[in-house]
């Protein structure tokens, strides 16, 4: 062993020498040469991203003057065959390693920089994207090691080629969705804030955009997620101005009621009239309006079941014929409607004494609503939230805010154009409302007038900005 | 004895497609408001008849709702059950004779059950007249006790009213069926129509496959249209009144009658009406007499769904729930203007009321030369019965009734 290393010390120790003067230059160059003398020359540039590049640059100039080294010490020693082609090819190897790790390194950090410029909520893209860089320098690396190693690169192909098809298939909503959130996001399509109403019948205020969903806010205040590829597909309602708050929103309430029998009971047209001034107000209103609750699906129901009564049972046909011509609408409290039944049937008694009893089992019933009134979970704060909700209303409720609000309540008005008026300062769009005799139609009917009405109205706000 | 029935399908969000959210949000909302109650329900049996029909419905369904409700029966041998059988009888305005024995075997059962029975500790619901007599136990236990009573009495045999009436005067209120089915009483009395349940056997939507195994299983003609009643075999139906009004309808339009129904075992003339039925239509081949087996909900809905026009041309009747299982299937109903048919069909909006024989067979002519007039008819029908007679619209009516128990004013602001 001594006798070889006597014979050849100069082999060994030159190469040594050489790899170890290259080490010097490398360090020298890293960390004296480099700071000094190109951040004098490059002080002028204002680039954000130059001391990213120069640190990078100076690292791989390091990995490379330590290859270099290497490489010119292997040749000068008397290592030769296999085992230099092996180191020259470690050696190869070792040089585009630090090459894609620098590269890699240096795109990483301008992404980073430029992230943090960016507003928009651009963290979980670019994630991704910093994934995705990273994967790709790996397989560029894997690439060049191969050819270096002269691995066969076939079946890496087919891999790869196997396992981008498979990402496709199982993200494509993500990536349809990320496209179409760059198209979003850029050219603003839609904005925190904006009103928006989709085809598919979704609609609320805008509060967030990602790359992946748009968040709006419901009028229920209910969060949804809609995904960016089905916005950017779907036909799109944009207001941009956020709609008119009302001083104070509107609960809808409900109403629900069950019968109760009050006790009275009539056979003759002289105990009905005794009853109907008797009765409480309840069952004034429940035999004036239960028929528009029943029978709700039915247009020009008839007004009262009074009237139906006395024309069915006892057949007097021109009484039942007046008083089925009783317009309620035109009256603003229950007493007023007792007295206007009333007075006709009084009359008709004063001009035709003769009175019959109906047959046992067909008297007149009279019947009370007791009626349960509650706030449902449904508050509208402006006309949008309003509509939306009108829309799938139960009919109790819009009984109850029809009907019942009116009359049985004593309120000057139903209690939507109270609203709109008071709360809203939309005296027009009150009183169209106003003027719907709810009577003359179903319930069903005077849900989509009102809200058309509405709808008209706000297109018309829509189309004067 | 209790029974306490928690996961009985459907549940009550299976009904959201037919009645809507909101509306099954409102009994969630109106259920909120009795949280914390019991609701005790009695009767006299669990299987069998209209009222453990609805019970075994109504409360899983409160149950769902977070209602703690439970349903106890009373026990009582064969001699009670008789004796509570003439009392049906007498309520329903049969002369029935009674001894003072019978009375205080009545009562000494319902003694016995009301020391046997745990109660609820809040509302004690009573059905019809087997348990009419617990409320003694008022004082001791129970906040509001309720009195449901599903049969008409309004014509009732004077003798056991008086006795009944004694007992159910002590109770805080009484719930009828109809309005007509009432007796004026000192305290509180509510108004519940009964309902049927559009997803049970009789009333689902059926399959080509169902309907079709029907109609070969009976022999039906698909390409005749079809006059339909069903009901039990019994002159207040009037079967032969019908086939009367059939046979006036086929001198002039090519159809079929089918006359479904079951045979009262309590009631001896079943049998005879049954057979006079079948002797005068022996000989017509368009008419069909089918005898149905109590377990025949699947082939009825069949029936019901395959007819062009849907009798119930009864004498007297209680609220026919035949009529509004036919009016839910979007049927054109002709249909005597008596007891509760007159809530359900109002004369030329929701079907056709008759008075005769002639006047059901010019309604049942009038719908098959109007089959648009049938349709709009039966549309409405069905309007009627979602609107009305559903079981979500019973078990509304029920929440209400638990809640005005506690309010004496007639708008509750919960």
């Amino acid at each position: 062993m001594f006798e070889w290393i006597e014979k050849n010390w100069l082999s060994v120790f030159v190469p040594f020498i050489v790899f170890f003067s290259f080490t010097i230059l490398a360090f020298w160059l890293r960390f004296r040469l480099v700071p000094s003398y190109v951040n004098t020359k490059l002080k002028a540039v204002k680039w954000q991203g130059k001391e990213l590049l120069i640190k990078n640059v100076t690292i791989f100039a390091f990995y490379c003057i330590l290859i270099l080294g290497a490489y010119t010490a292997i040749e000068i020693s008397p290592v030769k065959g296999s085992v230099y082609i092996a180191i020259c090819r470690l050696l190869l190897s070792l040089f585009f390693l630090s090459l894609i790790y620098v590269l890699h390194r240096i795109s990483i950090g301008i992404l980073n920089l430029y992230s943090n410029q960016v507003k928009r909520p651009l963290f979980k893209p670019f994630q991704r994207l910093k994934t995705l860089l990273t994967i790709c320098f790996i397989a560029i690396g894997l690439l060049i090691l191969f050819e270096i190693w002269h691995f066969p690169t076939t079946p890496f192909f087919i891999f790869i080629l196997l396992g981008c098809t498979v990402v496709l298939i199982v993200f494509k909503d993500e990536i349809s969705n990320l496209i179409a959130g760059f198209e979003i996001i850029n050219n603003e399509i839609v904005k925190k804030g904006d009103y928006i109403k989709l085809e598919t019948a979704e609609e609320g205020t805008v509060i967030n955009t990602t790359w992946r969903h748009v968040e709006i806010k419901t009028f229920d205040d209910k969060i949804i997620f809609i995904p960016n590829g089905r916005l950017i597909k779907t036909r799109l309602e944009i207001l941009r101005k956020p709609p008119k708050r009302a001083k104070a929103p509107f609960r809808f309430y409900t109403r629900l009621n069950i019968k109760e029998l009050t006790g009275l009971k009539a056979k003759n047209l002289k105990e009905l009239l005794k009853y109907i001034k008797e009765a409480p107000d309840s069952a004034i209103f429940y035999h004036t309006h239960d028929f528009m609750e029943e029978y709700h699906y039915l247009i020009s129901q008839p007004s009262n079941e009074f009237a139906l009564w006395i024309g069915n049972v006892l057949g007097y046909d021109i009484l039942s014929e007046k008083l089925s011509t009783v317009d309620i609408f035109e009256f603003s409290s229950i007493g007023e409607i007792r007295k206007r039944i009333a007075d006709i049937i009084e009359e008709y008694i004063n001009n035709y004494p003769h009175d019959k009893n109906c047959e046992e089992g067909e008297e007149f019933h009279f019947i009370k609503s007791v009626g349960a009134v509650m706030p449902t979970a449904y508050v509208a704060h402006d006309l949008r939230e309003f509509v939306q909700i009108l829309k799938f209303i139960s009919l109790n409720s819009l009984f109850f805010h029809i009907y019942e609000a009116k009359l049985r309540l004593g309120k000057i008005s139903n209690d939507f154009s109270l609203w709109l008026s008071e709360s809203f300062e939309e005296k027009e769009l009150a009183e169209k409302i106003m003027s719907i005799d709810p009577y003359m139609h179903t319930i069903e009917d005077i849900r989509e007038k009102l809200v058309s009405i509405i709808e008209n109205h706000l297109e018309m706000e829509t189309a004067s900005g | 004895m209790d029974k306490e029935i928690k996961s009985i399908k459907p549940k009550l969000r299976d009904y959201e497609p037919i009645i809507g959210k909101s509306s099954l949000e409102e009994l969630k909302t109106l259920a909120d408001k009795l949280s914390g109650k019991t609701v005790q329900n009695i009767n006299s049996t669990y299987i069998g008849g209209g009222v453990a029909e609805i019970l075994s419905r109504m409360v899983p369904f409160l149950n769902e709702l977070g209602i703690d409700a439970r349903w106890s029966v009373i026990k009582g041998d064969t001699e009670f059950f008789n004796i509570t059988k003439k009392f049906h009888n007498a309520l329903h305005g049969r002369k029935e004779m009674f001894t003072e024995e019978e009375f205080e075997y009545f009562l000494e059962i319902n003694r016995k059950n009301a020391e046997d029975l745990e109660f609820a500790e809040h509302v004690i619901f009573v059905h019809d007249p087997q348990p009419v007599a617990l409320v003694k136990k008022r004082n001791e236990i129970g906040e509001k006790w309720i009195w449901r009573c599903h049969i008409d009495i309004s014509n009732p045999d004077k003798t056991v009213w008086n006795f009944i009436k004694k007992y159910v005067e002590k109770y805080d209120a009484t719930v009828f069926s109809a309005p007509n089915f009432a007796k004026m009483l000192a305290l509180r009395m509510f108004l519940i129509y009964p309902s049927i349940d559009p997803l049970s056997n009789k009333n689902r939507e059926l399959t080509e496959e169902q309907i079709n195994a029907v109609i070969e299983k009976y022999g039906i003609d698909k390409k005749k249209p079809i006059i339909l009643q069903v009901s039990r075999f019994d002159y207040l139906k009037d079967p032969v009144g019908v086939i009367k009004a059939f046979e006036m309808v086929r001198r002039t339009m090519p159809c079929q009658l089918i006359l479904a129904g079951g045979t009262a075992t309590d009631d001896p003339e079943s049998d005879k009406v049954l057979a006079e039925v079948q002797e005068i239509a022996k000989d017509n081949p368009d008419i069909h007499i089918l005898l149905l087996p109590p377990d025949s909900d699947i082939e009825i809905n069949a029936l019901q769904r395959i007819a062009t026009v849907v009798v119930q041309k009864s004498i007297k009747e209680g609220f026919g729930l035949t009529v509004t299982e036919a009016l839910w299937k979007g049927k054109p109903v002709v249909a005597s203007a008596v007891g509760g048919i007159l809530l359900q069909v109002k004369n030329k909006l929701t079907g056709l009321l008759c008075h005769s024989i002639e006047g059901a067979a010019y309604a049942i002519r009038t719908l098959l030369t109007n089959p648009e007039y049938a349709k709009w008819l039966g549309k409405n029908g069905h309007s009627h019965v979602k609107q009305n007679f559903l079981i979500t619209r019973h078990l509304k009516d029920y929440l209400l009734l638990f809640i005005s128990q506690y309010y004496n004013d007639e708008l509750i602001y919960l």
